[in-house]
């Protein structure tokens, strides 16, 4: 029988960072995520690190919370969350001139630290800015990478001897009268049933918190919240850039990386597991982000994606209050009288380590454990500082300087371990990626250390094949990758990992064909099902293998 | 300056060459104009007629064709024969003869007979009229042989070890007509290129064009033919430019078995050795190729085409000729566009046919079901496009890719729709000078 002291379901952000922040305070732990790492809404979001900005005039709690922690994930996630600096703009005739003196008002109240500019200011700062700017702040917005933040934060737990265990679901809980003493896990990669035992499970299911909790006769009142992103093919701006006025649609752009990414929306929905795109919500994407830059017109889709916020509603007693959109912890013994499980829920990337901090500290008190939170001043695996610099390493390794500089940017500090495989194994130097420069080490490392499985999760974890191909030319060569380094599969697997990643990416794609990005799509389909026959072949290939 | 021409072509992709080339051959004074390199340059170099008809692989292009003439009119081999079967199909034979005959026995195959290949991918694909280099690639005859896979240190477009597996897996699983018996992978090295770097096939076919690097790579795949016995040799399409015949017939000779390439992803070597052939023998009866060179307009008086607009890196040009061909491929080569909102083709603006269904299916590997494939211009039996008044132009005639109404993903045929619509419509507009 397997037993642990904590059982934490959910690979979000907020599951792993329980993870983390419970292991670190010496306790026993696995994790449990029903596909991938941040395969929920932490892989589905606008990527923004709130300042707290966007809040300071509606949900104060959450501003404060947001301005907080934003700098302390600067400082121990610096790997995946970059300090941009953010703009907020009122568009001359448009927004409500009168928004202006609230969020100044707000931002005081709040520690948001802002300073207004004038729009000429603001325009140096951002050129490709509409021009008819009325009021501006800056404020210090940042953008986060949630894959390589969240995968790092597993590893610093597994580092610790946490045990991390992807594609496992929980289809049941063990109770013995009012106590929850275990789960039942589904192995979806090796198609087994088996059982975990622990002194306290947490539920850190998201959005999909409330079916969790069903599984132990607990009502959560919790509304998906559906919200639409669009990205494009440039990085207008190098700040996020935010509409001065009462949040709504589309009013956010948040730079990434090479390109910028347009939203947000919000739609309730019934089903936690349903977040279409429809060709509507993607013009009023592009409509409401051409108000801030009317280059955004110009520019060309790559894809487009939504996710399902967990809003968390009222609780009872609590109805008709405005009810803040920070996070919930439920003590489900005082709540419901049943021991041994806690959920948390609601909240947003940005503060999901306060979230895990507050759910440890629960979780700590009901296992009598005296030890304190130590996650905001334990950086990250790469976090640490580092002297690597991408000439020499370049020139050491005989590898494109762009190869190193990118490994670099992605990992920071742990790039070390990526160019020791390089040395040890010179074949790994070469590009599986040649849009976005991944080395087959980079996608080794994943596979070895990072919990890939599929061609999805390096494509995560690296961003290998989200560059202008859009995996038409890399897919092959990531799954070279994946046939040489993954122990247990087995040809047909990876042929399987191939039609899925084929179909995967449709997702996001199919929303944003005209012009160039047809184009590259028409090649695309030339190149699977012209070439690889995939169009004929899929079928037979997926039904082999059940 | 105005330039006179017989004919000019757009577009210099297979369809747009081989109309030139008709039309050059008698005697007239033929232009192609090309903004940059097409479809044709990315293909495989193996050239489809067709290879699935309702989901199921076809073994006889030739009775398919047929069957399909009648099953679906609008078809550009329907086209061909203005509804006649038999007149349509000898027009396909006639092409591909002719096509034959220029590639100077570097190209072979049977319009009755399809052939099945294998890919990177390490799967498989029907094709019908393929390279010299390609030809002992027929798994259909390769029945229970045992295979080498080669593959080059370096070039990491190619994987042997996952393509012997995976051809292994998907021909012995799902291809009925054969087996393989065993694919045993190995790697070789080209040492003018360097060890653990990225090389790309196009180095390799380079290097593989001089003597040293070929005797090379000789020497290491005879030595790995004495270590195990195998049937065939496969190796990626990295045979050389130039000398890929002469190599391919040394490395059989050399080795005593059949060696073949497979088909490659873009950029693609026998995609390129196609394009030039077919660039080489226009140039050989006087087609003037020009290169780099957009034609933004048409000029047009009473249903007739006059003048082209073109512009290049420097400067514009007019261009006019007694008649056109307009053969500027289909979306990837910018024949056709789609704006979001509306189809259009940008030199005549002509009518963009589609059907009314969405442009795209729900899952994105499905076969015939991508309705934006069909899109294109409508031609009459004589292959002049259909304008937006309803009216033909009287000197415009079209082909290839930019036709309405076949999906060459899905059917295979794209090669083969190009080369055969390309060739009668040079037909008839020599005729109609
Ligand atoms: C459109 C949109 C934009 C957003 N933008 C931002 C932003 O810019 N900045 C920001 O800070 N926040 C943003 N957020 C909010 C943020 O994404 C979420 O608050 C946060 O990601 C929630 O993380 P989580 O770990 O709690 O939940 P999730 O990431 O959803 O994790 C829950 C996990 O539980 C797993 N799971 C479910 N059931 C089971 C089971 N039975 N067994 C095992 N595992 C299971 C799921 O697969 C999932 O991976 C945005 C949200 C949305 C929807
Ligand atoms: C990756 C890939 C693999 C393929 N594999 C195969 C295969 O194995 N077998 C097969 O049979 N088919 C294959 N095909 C399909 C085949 O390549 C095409 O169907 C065929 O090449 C079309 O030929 P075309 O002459 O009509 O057009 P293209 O070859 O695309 O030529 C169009 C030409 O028009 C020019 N042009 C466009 N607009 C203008 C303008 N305004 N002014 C001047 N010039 C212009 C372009 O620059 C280009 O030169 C493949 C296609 C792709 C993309």
């Amino acid at each position: 029988m397997e037993r642990f002291d904590a059982i934490i379901i959910g690979g979000g952000a907020t599951g792993a960072e329980v993870t983390r922040d419970l292991t670190l305070r010496g306790l026993k732990t696995v994790l449990l995520e029903r596909h991938d790492l941040s395969s929920g809404t932490s892989g589905r979001l606008h990527g923004l690190l709130h300042s707290g900005g966007r809040y300071v005039v509606k949900d104060k709690e959450s501003a404060r919370e947001c301005a907080e922690e934003s700098k302390i994930l600067l400082e121990i996630a610096s790997n995946s969350a970059h300090l941009t600096g953010g703009l907020f703009v009122g568009i001359s005739g448009i927004d409500d001139p009168e928004f202006r003196d609230l969020f100044l008002q707000g931002c005081r109240e709040c520690n948001v630290e802002t300073k207004e500019l004038s729009p000429k200011e603001a325009l140096q700062m951002e050129p490709y800015l509409n021009e008819d700017i009325e009021s501006a702040f800056y404020v210090n917005d940042g953008s986060v990478y949630p894959f390589r933040l969240i995968v790092s934060t597993a590893l610093q737990a597994a580092q610790l001897g946490a045990s991390i265990r992807t594609y496992s679901e929980v289809i049941a809980l063990h109770k013995d009268d009012a106590t929850v003493t275990g789960v039942r896990v589904k192995d979806h990669r090796k198609g087994k049933i088996y059982d975990l035992y622990a002194d306290c499970v947490i539920n850190a299911t998201g959005v999909w918190a409330g079916e969790i909790a069903k599984l132990a006769n607990i009502h959560i009142p919790i509304t998906p919240s559906k919200g639409v992103m669009v990205v494009i093919d440039r990085r207008l701006f190098t700040r996020v850039v935010n509409r001065l006025r009462f949040p709504a649609n589309g009013d956010i752009i948040v730079p990434h990386i090479s390109t910028a990414i347009i939203g947000t929306t919000s739609v309730s929905m019934e089903d936690p597991d349903q977040f279409p795109v429809t060709a509507e919500e993607v013009d009023e994407m592009i409509r409401e982000g051409a108000v801030l830059s009317p280059f955004v017109e110009e520019a060309r889709m790559v894809r487009a994606y939504a996710g399902n916020r967990p809003l968390f509603g009222a609780e009872p007693g609590e109805e008709g209050r405005e009810i803040s959109r920070t996070f919930r912890v439920l003590d489900h013994e005082t709540r419901d009288g049943v021991t041994g499980l806690i959920t948390i829920t609601g909240g947003k990337l940005t503060t999901y380590r306060l979230m895990a901090e507050k759910t440890a500290d629960l979780v700590a008190e009901k296992l009598c454990i005296h030890a304190d939170c130590v996650t905001h001043k334990t950086k990250l695996p790469g976090a640490e500082e580092h002297d690597l610099n991408f000439v020499e390493v370049a020139k050491k390794l005989k590898i494109p300087w762009l190869l190193a500089d990118r490994t670099i940017g992605r990992w920071e500090a742990e790039a070390k371990t990526i160019f020791t495989s390089m040395e040890k194994n010179p074949l790994t130097r070469l590009t599986a990626c040649s849009c976005e420069y991944v080395s087959n080490a980079e996608v080794k490392y994943t596979i070895d250390k990072l919990w890939a499985y599929t061609l999805e999760d390096i494509c995560k974890r690296t961003q290998a094949g989200f560059g202008i191909c859009q995996g038409g030319l890399c897919t092959l060569k990531l799954a070279y990758q994946l046939f040489e380094y993954s122990k247990d599969n087995e040809i047909a697997d990876i042929q399987k990992a191939i039609i899925d990643f084929i179909e995967e990416r449709w997702k996001g794609t199919k929303f944003v064909l005209w012009m160039n990005q047809l184009r590259q799509e028409l090649l695309n389909q030339s190149v699977f099902s012209c070439v690889g026959n995939y169009d004929q072949l899929h079928e037979k290939i997926l039904k082999s293998r059940k | 300056m105005d330039i006179h021409y017989d004919a000019i072509i757009i577009g210099a992709g297979m369809a747009g060459l081989t109309a030139a080339r008709k039309i050059a051959e008698a005697g007239k004074k033929v232009a192609v104009l090309s903004r940059g390199l097409g479809t044709t340059n990315m293909s495989t170099g193996a050239i489809d007629l067709l290879g699935y008809a309702q989901n199921k692989l076809v073994l006889n292009p030739e009775d398919e064709i047929r069957n399909l003439i009648r099953t679906s009119p609008k078809h550009p081999y329907a086209i061909l024969g203005n509804g006649d079967d038999k007149k349509a199909l000898e027009i396909v034979k006639d092409s591909i003869k002719d096509f034959l005959k220029i590639t100077n026995m570097a190209y072979v195959g049977d319009t009755a007979q399809n052939i099945v290949l294998s890919n990177y991918f390490g799967t498989y694909r029907p094709s019908c009229i393929i390279p010299l280099t390609m030809r002992h690639g027929n798994l259909l005859e390769l029945t229970d042989a045992k295979l080498m896979a080669v593959g080059v240190r370096g070039y990491a477009e190619f994987n042997a070890k996952f393509f012997a597996k995976s051809l292994h897996y998907v021909v012995n699983s799902f291809l009925r007509q054969t087996t393989t018996n065993e694919v045993v992978p190995k790697e070789i090295t080209i040492p003018s290129l360097g060890k653990d770097k990225d090389i790309t096939s196009i180095e390799i076919a380079e290097a593989l064009d001089t003597e040293e690097a070929f005797s090379r790579f000789l020497e290491q795949l005879k030595e790995l033919i004495t270590e195990v016995d195998v049937d065939a040799v496969v190796v990626p399409a990295i045979l050389g430019y130039k000398n890929w015949v002469k190599n391919h017939t040394i490395l059989e000779k050399e080795l005593g078995v059949p060696v073949f390439e497979c088909l490659s992803l873009p950029p693609s070597v026998p995609g390129q050795r196609l394009q030039q052939i077919l660039e080489n023998a226009a140039n050989d009866i006087g087609v003037e190729i020009h290169r780099g060179l957009q034609v933004l307009s048409a000029h047009i008086e009473n249903n007739e085409c006059k003048t082209l607009e073109t512009v290049s890196d420097i400067y514009r040009q007019t261009f006019k000729a007694d008649v056109y061909v307009l053969a500027s491929g289909s979306f990837i080569a910018e024949g056709l566009y789609f704006d979001g909102n509306k189809f259009y083709e940008p030199v005549f603006n002509l009518p963009v046919h589609r059907d009314n269904r969405n442009n795209f299916s729900e899952r994105r590997l499905e076969s015939g079901n991508h309705r934006i494939a069909f899109a294109g211009i409508q031609v009459n039996q004589a292959m002049k496009p259909i304008a937006q008044n309803g009216d033909v132009l009287t000197n415009l005639f079209a082909a290839g890719s930019i036709l309405a109404n076949y999906d060459y993903i899905s059917e295979k045929s794209g090669l083969g729709v190009a080369l055969t619509t390309g060739y009668l419509a040079g037909v008839n507009a020599n005729n109609s000078l």
